[in-house]
C-alpha cells in the first residue's frame, strides 16, 4: 500500500515539476545566494545542509525565461557535485560523493606580493577548512598540490588582510596582492572620554589586553595586573584574600599618601579588587599628563581605564563557561626549626650572651629531657611532651611545629565564570557572573573568602541617531576570619613565645597559654593567639556589597557631531563585625579553667557599617569632521561628582552569650559609639582638540578646570592644560624606500599639568571636636562625666592644589611590517606645591603647624617595550607566537622642602633622593676578643646593650661583633648633626623604591595547544629589616621568637664559623636603635629585587564536539610559581614583596596557585 | 650522527644531574658504643630489684667533637612522665682493662612488665651540630615484690 502511495506521489510530483517553469536572471553570484530568488521564482523550496554541502560557493550566472524547472536546476548546479531530488514542491539538494571524489586535485602555484609589488616571504597559503597548506618562499612563490577546482585558497600574513580565491577548473597559477590590514593600523585605544587610533596617539598610553589578564587564577584584577606594564607598580600589602594594594604609575606622584592613580571601569571609579578579570576587554594605562589631563583633579598620579566587554553585534547568543579549581600554597619556604631542644638551646644561647642569664629556666636535666625527645615529630606516648610538676603545672618538652599548627600549606580555591553575549544591529548584550572562593592560610578555624559578581551591559540602537546603553555591575564578598580584629595579628604575635619545646595543647587537650619556665616568670604563648584561636570564640567578618549602575545616551545631532550624556551611581556598603570573648585556659593537671588576662580576652561585640555613595555625571559633545587629509576631533563637556561617606561604629562590652553576636545581648559599657560623615563635591569642565593631517602630523590640546570642595573659597578651582604632538615620519614619501624594514615610526612629545586634590576632606577648615571626656571624669552631678570641645590645629587659609607637570618624549617604532615593535618614553615630572606641615612654630603656640603648599619634587624616568609577533607554518600547521619584554625605571628627588638645615630624621630635605636609606658602613666582624678590644673607635651609639651588660665576665665588644666604620675619623660612631650636610658616619646605603621594573612574556598557539608564560620583576630595591622583622632576625630580635628558619644557625658567627653572615649570638641586638643591628647598616641591607615566574598557562582546545561547542578547551594555569631574589641567600622564609609591602615583613603569606580548568563556548 | 650527538647530550645531562644531586659527605665520624650491660644479669627481674647499667665506648669519633660539651646519661622508660626522676649523668672512665666505660647509678625497678633502659648521648660538633646517641635495652620486670 505504501509503495503504491509513494509511486502515485512521485508521479504527481513529476507532472507538477514538468508543468513548472522558472524565470530568473542573475549574474556572477554564488549558488548560495541564488537559491532564495530561485525559490521565489519557482515556488519550490530548497532543503540542503548549508555547512557541509560542497559547491554552494560556486559562482554562477543564470538567465531563465520560462525555463522548465528541471532544466533550470541542472543549469544551476552544472559544474558542481550537487545532485537533487524533487519531492512535492521541495528540492532536496545533496552532495554527490562519487562525483566529488572523481574530481582530481591539481597543483596550484603562484606568487604573493604586497601593494608595492614586493614579494611577501612566509605568507600562509592553504585550502580553506583543510590542513592542506604551505608558505611562500623568499621570492613570495608558493606551490600547493592536491587542490580541487571549486575549493578556496586562503592567503594570509600578519599585518595584511586575509585574501580568498576560488580555484577555477582551468587555472593553475595565481598572482595574489595582499592589502595592508587597516584594522591593525586602526587599532583603537580607549582614552579619556573617547577612543583614538593607536597610531595617532601622542600621549604615553600603554595597553593591556584581555588575553593578558583573563583566565588568570587570581582573585582580583590588581594581582593580575601586577607587572603587566613596567610603569605600573603594584604591591600587594599582604597575601590575605582581603588585602589592599599599593599602586602607582611611574612612581609616587607626591610624598603625601593617598595619591594614587584614578581607576575607571567603564568610566566609573572603582577598586581593581572588585573587577572580574574575565569581564575585561582592554586596559589603557594613561601615563603622562597629556593623556590624563582630561580627568583633571583625580588624575595626578595617572589613570587606568578598564573597558569591559560588550555584546557582539550580529551574533547568536554565545555562552562561555569557564571553571577552574586548584590550590594555593606559600611562595616561601616554610621550614622552621621544630625541635624543642634546638629551640631552647638557641634561645638560651642568644639570651645568655645578651643578659648573662638564660631565656628559659631549664636546667641540665630538662635539656636531657628535651634531647631524649629530639627528632620526634609526633608525641611518643612513652615520652610525653608535658610533664606535671609538684605544683601541678606542666613543664614542656615538646617538638611542636608551630607553623603547621597555625597555618595551612595547601588550601583549595575554586573559580567559576559564565557569560552570555550576542545581539543584532538593534540590541547587543553582555551578561556575566562569577563565583570565587578560597580557603585562607590560618589552620585553626580557617579564614574563608568568597565573592560573587555579576555584570550586565545592554546597548540599544533606538534610532540610527540615538543609542542608549545601560551597564550594571554588582559585587559581593565575604571574608570570615578568626582571631582579633586584624587578621595580621595572627602572624605578628602568633610565634612569640610559641617555642617548639612548648606544645600547642596540654595533655587534657586545652590550649597552652602560659609557659612558666622562662626568666621573667611567665611567657604568654603567641601573646594568647594560640588559646584564643583554639577556643574559637573570636569571630570576624568583613562583607562588601558594591553596585554600580550607569546609563548612557549617545545622540548624533548632526553629521560627525555626537552628544554623550551619562550618569552613574555607585553604592557600596562595607560591614565589619568583630566578636571577642573571654578566653579560658588551663596550666595544670587539675584542669581548672582560668580566664586569660589580656586585652585580647575581652567580651565585646563591635560592628562597623560604612556606606559610600557616589553620583557621577558627564555630558560632552564630540565633533569629528574630516576635510580631505585634515582630521579634526573636538570634544568639550562637563563632569560632576558628589561623594558621601557615612560610617557608624558601635562597640559594646559583655554579651549574655558567646554564641550570638547581637547588641540586644550586650549588657556592659558602650565602648564606642561614633558616627562619621564625609562629603565632597568635584565639578569640572573639560575640552580636547585632536588634529591630524594625513595621519602624519598629530596635535592634541586639552584643558580641564576643576573645582573641589576640599579647598576653601577662592582656592577651589584649578585649571590644568596639556598638549602633545606627534610626527609619523613613516608616512612621509621619503620613508618609502625603507618602509618594508622600518614600517612605522612616530615621534611624540607631550607636556601638561595635573592637579591633586587628594588631601583631607576638611584640611582647609578648622574643625571642632565635642566628644572628648575629661580623663579624670570630672562631673557636676557626681555621675555624668563632663565633655569638652577641642579645636583642630589652625589651617592654612590659602591651601590649594598640588600640581604635577609632566614632560614626555617618546617613540613608537615598527619593523618588518610591524612584526617587531618598539616603544620608548623618557619623562620628567615636576610635582609642585605639595602639602606638608609648614614651618615649625614655638611651643607656646600650642598647636601643630598647619599644612601648606610648600614642597616640590622631580621625577625622571624612562620605559621601553619591545615585542615580536608572527606566525609560521610548522609541520603543516599554523604556529602563531609572540614575545614581548618591557623595562622601566625612575628616580624622584625632593627639590624644595622647608627643612633648611636638612635634618635627615625630618623625612625630607632639598636634594634628597626619595626612598633613600641612611645607614652606617661596616667593616665585617671582629676576628677575636683582642681585635675587638683594640678597636679604638667608640661604638657606644650602636653598642648600647653590648657595653651595658657583662657576659661571662666580659663587657663590650667581643669576637664576632659587628665593626662599624668611623668614616669621618673623629674616633666615634656618630650621626654628626644628623643632617644631610653633617651626617657623621652615616651615608646613603640604599633606596627603598623599586628600580628597573621589567617583564617578559612568551606565548604561542599551535595545533590546538596554547602556551603562555609571564615573568616580571624588579631589578633592585633595598630593605633594611626593621626591629620587628623577627622572621629575618630570628633570636637577634626577640629571644622568644618561635619561628627560626631551618639552617639559620649556619649563618651565625661562631669561633668555628668566623666568616658567617650574622654576628655574635646576642638577643635583642636587632631590637632598638641603640643596638648594633637596630641601626641600618650596609652589611644587613637586603636587595629585595626579584624575578618572579608570574604565570604559566598551558591549554589544549579539543578538536571534538564541534557540533555542540564552538570551543572546548582544557588548561592548567599557575600563578606566582617561582621566584628568585638576592634576599633568598640569607632568608628564604620572607617573600621579597612582603618586605616591600611592610618593613617588618611579618604578614599574611603570599601564595602561589596551581589550577586546572576548562572553557566551553557554545 | 644526530643520534650520537643526542646520546652525548643525554649522557652529559645525566652526569650533571647525578653530580648535582650528590651532597658533600660529612666529615664527622661519630664515636661508637657497645650495648648496655646490666648487672646483675638475670632473665627477669622483680619489682624492687636494684640494677646498674654500663656501656663501653668503643671509638672516640672525630677530633672536632666537643668532648667537654658532650653529655651521657642513663634513663629508664618509666622516668619520662615523672618530674622527680631525672637523667643519670655519667662520664666515661678508663677501667682496669683499659676500656672506657660509663656505669649508671643503682636503678631500682619500680614498674612491672617490659621496661626499657636507655643510654643517651648528646654529642656536639662545631657550629651547633648535634648528634644523638640512643641505645636501649629491654628487660622484663615481674609484678612481684621481693
Amino acid at each position: 500500500m505504501k509503495r503504491i502511495l509513494f509511486i502515485f506521489f512521485s508521479i504527481c510530483c513529476a507532472i507538477t515539476m514538468m508543468a513548472q517553469s522558472v524565470t530568473l536572471n542573475i549574474s556572477e553570484k554564488p549558488i548560495r545566494d541564488v537559491l532564495q530568488p530561485f525559490e521565489q521564482a519557482s515556488g519550490y523550496h530548497f532543503f540542503y545542509n548549508s555547512t557541509s554541502l560542497v559547491g554552494l560557493d560556486h559562482i554562477v550566472s543564470v538567465a531563465f525565461d520560462q525555463t522548465p524547472l528541471e532544466v533550470a536546476l541542472n543549469t544551476l548546479f552544472q559544474g558542481t557535485t550537487i545532485v537533487y531530488t524533487i519531492m512535492d514542491n521541495n528540492v532536496i539538494a545533496l552532495s554527490n560523493k562519487e562525483k566529488e571524489q572523481s574530481v582530481v586535485g591539481k597543483t596550484i602555484d603562484g606568487v604573493v606580493v604586497d601593494a608595492t609589488n614586493f614579494p611577501i616571504i612566509g605568507a600562509t597559503v592553504r585550502v580553506k577548512n583543510t590542513d592542506n597548506g604551505t608558505i611562500t618562499d623568499f621570492d613570495g612563490n608558493f606551490s600547493l598540490s592536491n587542490v580541487k577546482p571549486g575549493q578556496y585558497l586562503q592567503i594570509s600574513y600578519i599585518g595584511y588582510k586575509t585574501y580568498e580565491l576560488r580555484v577555477a577548473a582551468t587555472t593553475t597559477s595565481y598572482n595574489v596582492t595582499l592589502q595592508e590590514d587597516a584594522e591593525q593600523l586602526d587599532e583603537v585605544v580607549v582614552v579619556g572620554y573617547g577612543a583614538q587610533k593607536k597610531v595617532n596617539l601622542t600621549g604615553a598610553v600603554s595597553v593591556v589586553t584581555a588575553e593578558e589578564v583573563a583566565g588568570r587564577p587570581t582573585q582580583n584584577m590588581a594581582t593580575a595586573l601586577q607587572g603587566a606594564d613596567p610603569s605600573l607598580n603594584i604591591t600587594m600589602n599582604a597575601g590575605s584574600p582581603n588585602s589592599d594594594f599599593k599602586i602607582d604609575i611611574r612612581g609616587v606622584a607626591s610624598i603625601n599618601s593617598g595619591v594614587k592613580p584614578l581607576i575607571l571601569v567603564d568610566g566609573v571609579e572603582m577598586d581593581l579588587k572588585r573587577v572580574n578579570n574575565n569581564d575585561v576587554e582592554s586596559i589603557s594605562v594613561l601615563k603622562d599628563a597629556s593623556a590624563s589631563a582630561i580627568y583633571g583633579a583625580k588624575a595626578a598620579a595617572g589613570v587606568i581605564l578598564v573597558t569591559t566587554k560588550k555584546g557582539a553585534e550580529g551574533k547568536a547568543p554565545t555562552v562561555t563557561l569557564d571553571a577552574k579549581a586548584g590550590w594555593k600554597t606559600q611562595t616561601t619556604s616554610t621550614d622552621f626549626i621544630t625541635d624543642g631542644f634546638m629551640s631552647a638551646y638557641i634561645n638560651d644561647l642568644f639570651m645568655h650572651h645578651h643578659a648573662n642569664y638564660n631565656m628559659t629556666t631549664y636546667n641540665e636535666a630538662d635539656y636531657a629531657e628535651l634531647w631524649m625527645r629530639y627528632g620526634q615529630t609526633e608525641e611518643d606516648p612513652e615520652r610525653p611532651w608535658a610533664v606535671a610538676q609538684s605544683d601541678g603545672r606542666y613543664k614542656y618538652y615538646a617538638n611542636c611545629n608551630w607553623y603547621d599548627h597555625y597555618y595551612k600549606k595547601n588550601r583549595p580555591m575554586q573559580d567559576y565564570n559564565i557569560s552570555v553575549t550576542g545581539g543584532n544591529e538593534k540590541v547587543n548584550y553582555y551578561v556575566s557572573g562569577r563565583y570565587y572562593n578560597e580557603d585562607g592560610m590560618i589552620a585553626i578555624n580557617t579564614d574563608k573568602w568568597q565573592n560573587f559578581s555579576t555584570r550586565a551591559k545592554v546597548n540599544i540602537n533606538i534610532r540610527p541617531w540615538l543609542r542608549y546603553g545601560v551597564n550594571f555591575s554588582f559585587f559581593n564578598s565575604k571574608y570570615t576570619y578568626p582571631g582579633t580584629e586584624s587578621v595580621r595579628e595572627v602572624f605578628r604575635v602568633g610565634s612569640l613565645h610559641a617555642l617548639p619545646f612548648v606544645p600547642a595543647n596540654n595533655p587534657d587537650g586545652t590550649p597552652v597559654y602560659m609557659n612558666y619556665f622562662v626568666y621573667n616568670g611567665a611567657g604568654t604563648v603567641g601573646d594568647g593567639m594560640n588559646a584564643l584561636l583554639q577556643y574559637g570564640g573570636h569571630k570576624n567578618a568583613e562583607k562588601n556589597n558594591e553596585m554600580v549602575i550607569q546609563n548612557r545616551l549617545d545622540i548624533d545631532l548632526a553629521k560627525n557631531l555626537t552628544l554623550t550624556a551619562d550618569y552613574s551611581f555607585k553604592w557600596r556598603m562595607k560591614e565589619i563585625s568583630n566578636r571577642s570573648v573571654k578566653v579560658p585556659y588551663t596550666d595544670n593537671v587539675s584542669g581548672d579553667l582560668i580566664l586569660m588576662d589580656s586585652w585580647r580576652s575581652v567580651d565585646y561585640y563591635k560592628q562597623t557599617l560604612a556606606r559610600y555613595n557616589t553620583h557621577n555625571y558627564n555630558i560632552y559633545l564630540t565633533w569629528n569632521p574630516t576635510w580631505g587629509q585634515h582630521h579634526l576631533t573636538m570634544m568639550a563637556g562637563f563632569n560632576g561628582e558628589n561623594y558621601r561617606y557615612h560610617d557608624l561604629v558601635v562597640d559594646r562590652l559583655d554579651l549574655l552569650t558567646e554564641d550570638l553576636s547581637n547588641f540586644n545581648f550586650a549588657t556592659g559599657e558602650l565602648n564606642e559609639l561614633s558616627e562619621k560623615v564625609q562629603e565632597a563635591v568635584t565639578n569640572g569642565v573639560f575640552g580636547r582638540i585632536n588634529y591630524d593631517y594625513a595621519g602624519k602630523y598629530l596635535f592634541e590640546m586639552s584643558v580641564r578646570a576643576d573645582g573641589s570642595s576640599r579647598f576653601s573659597k577662592g582656592h577651589r578651582w584649578g585649571v590644568f592644560p596639556a598638549g602633545s604632538m606627534g610626527w609619523r615620519m613613516s608616512e612621509e614619501s621619503f620613508w618609502e624606500p625603507i618602509s618594508d624594514v622600518w614600517s612605522n615610526s612616530k615621534l611624540r612629545f607631550s607636556a601638561g599639568q595635573l592637579g591633586n586634590q587628594l588631601v583631607g576632606y576638611y584640611d582647609a577648615y578648622q574643625t571642632i571636636s565635642v566628644d572628648n571626656i575629661f580623663e579624670q571624669k570630672i562631673t557636676l552631678d557626681g555621675a555624668t562625666a563632663l565633655q569638652y570641645a577641642t579645636e583642630s590645629a589652625p589651617n592654612s587659609g590659602d591651601l590649594t592644589w598640588e600640581k604635577m607637570t609632566t614632560y614626555d618624549i617618546g617613540v613608537d617604532w615598527g619593523f618588518f611590517r610591524n612584526r617587531l615593535n618598539f616603544t620608548g618614553d623618557f619623562y620628567i615630572r615636576n610635582t609642585t606645591d605639595m602639602l606638608v606641615a609648614g614651618k615649625g612654630l614655638p611651643s607656646i603656640y600650642g598647636a601643630s603647624a598647619p599644612k601648606i603648599n610648600a614642597a616640590d619634587m622631580q621625577t625622571i624616568g624612562w620605559e621601553i617595550a619591545l615585542s615580536w609577533r608572527d606566525n609560521k607554518k610548522l609541520g603543516g600547521h599554523d604556529f602563531e607566537y609572540e614575545v614581548s619584554a618591557g623595562l622601566g625605571d625612575y628616580q624622584s628627588t625632593i627639590t624644595k622642602f622647608d627643612n633648611p638645615t636638612k635634618v635627615i630624621e625630618a623625612g625630607y630635605y632639598e636634594g634628597m633622593r626619595l626612598g633613600e636609606i641612611w645607614g652606617f658602613k661596616t667593616g665585617g666582624l671582629f676576628a677575636s676578643d683582642e681585635a675587638a678590644a683594640a678597636y679604638e673607635v667608640d661604638q657606644s651609639l650602636v653598642y648600647g646593650d653590648i657595653n651595658l651588660v657583662t657576659v661571662d665576665g666580659k663587657t663590650g665588644a667581643r669576637a664576632g661583633d659587628l665593626i662599624y666604620l668611623d668614616l669621618d675619623g673623629d674616633g666615634a660612631i656618630d650621626n654628626g648633626a644628623a643632617t644631610a650636610d653633617d651626617y657623621g658616619d652615616r651615608v646613603v646605603i640604599g633606596n627603598s623604591l623599586p628600580r628597573y621594573s621589567y617583564n617578559f612574556r612568551l606565548g604561542f598557539d599551535y595545533f590546538g595547544f596554547d602556551f603562555s608564560m609571564f615573568w616580571q620583576g624588579v631589578g633592585r630595591r633595598d630593605w633594611y629589616p626593621t626591629n620587628e622583622a623577627t622572621t629575618f632576625w630570628g633570636p637577634y630580635s626577640r629571644p622568644y621568637q618561635g619561628l627560626i628558619p631551618e639552617g639559620f644557625m649556619d649563618l651565625v658567627w661562631s669561633e668555628h664559623n668566623p666568616d658567617a653572615y650574622f654576628p655574635r649570638y646576642r638577643a635583642y641586638e636587632a631590637l632598638g636603635s641603640q643596638n648594633s643591628l637596630g641601626q641600618p647598616n650596609d652589611r644587613y641591607l637586603q636587595n629585595i629585587g626579584y624575578l618572579r615566574f608570574k604565570n604559566l598557562t598551558v591549554g589544549y582546545t579539543l578538536p571534538c564536539w564541534k557540533k555542540v561547542f564552538s570551543e572546548f578547551r582544557i588548561y592548567f594555569s599557575g600563578e606566582n610559581l617561582w621566584y628568585t631574589s638576592p634576599l633568598k641567600k640569607y632568608c628564604n622564609t620572607i617573600d621579597p614583596e612582603s618586605a616591600a609591602a611592610l618593613t617588618q615583613a611579618i604578614t599574611y603569606g603570599f601564595a602561589k596557585s596551581f589550577t586546572f580548568g576548562l572553557t566551553a563556548t557554545f | 650522527m644526530m643520534k650520537q650527538f643526542a646520546k652525548c647530550i643525554l649522557l652529559m645531562v645525566i652526569t650533571a644531574l647525578t653530580l648535582a644531586s650528590c651532597e658533600p659527605r660529612s666529615t664527622v665520624v661519630l664515636p661508637t658504643f657497645s650495648n648496655i650491660t646490666i648487672s646483675p644479669q638475670l632473665d627477669s627481674y622483680a619489682i624492687g630489684d636494684t640494677i646498674t647499667c654500663s656501656i663501653e665506648r668503643l671509638t672516640t669519633g672525630s677530633e672536632e667533637l666537643f668532648e667537654d660539651d658532650n653529655q651521657y646519661w642513663f634513663y629508664a622508660s618509666w622516668w619520662f612522665g615523672n618530674h622527680e626522676l631525672t637523667a643519670d649523668f655519667q662520664t666515661f672512665a678508663q677501667n682496669e682493662a683499659g676500656k672506657y666505660v660509663a656505669t649508671s647509678s643503682p636503678i631500682v625497678l619500680t614498674e612491672p612488665g617490659e621496661v626499657k633502659l636507655y643510654f643517651f648521648g648528646k654529642l656536639q660538633y662545631p657550629n651547633w651540630e648535634f648528634y644523638k646517641v640512643e641505645i636501649p635495652i629491654t628487660i622484663t620486670v615481674q609484678d612481684t615484690i621481693k
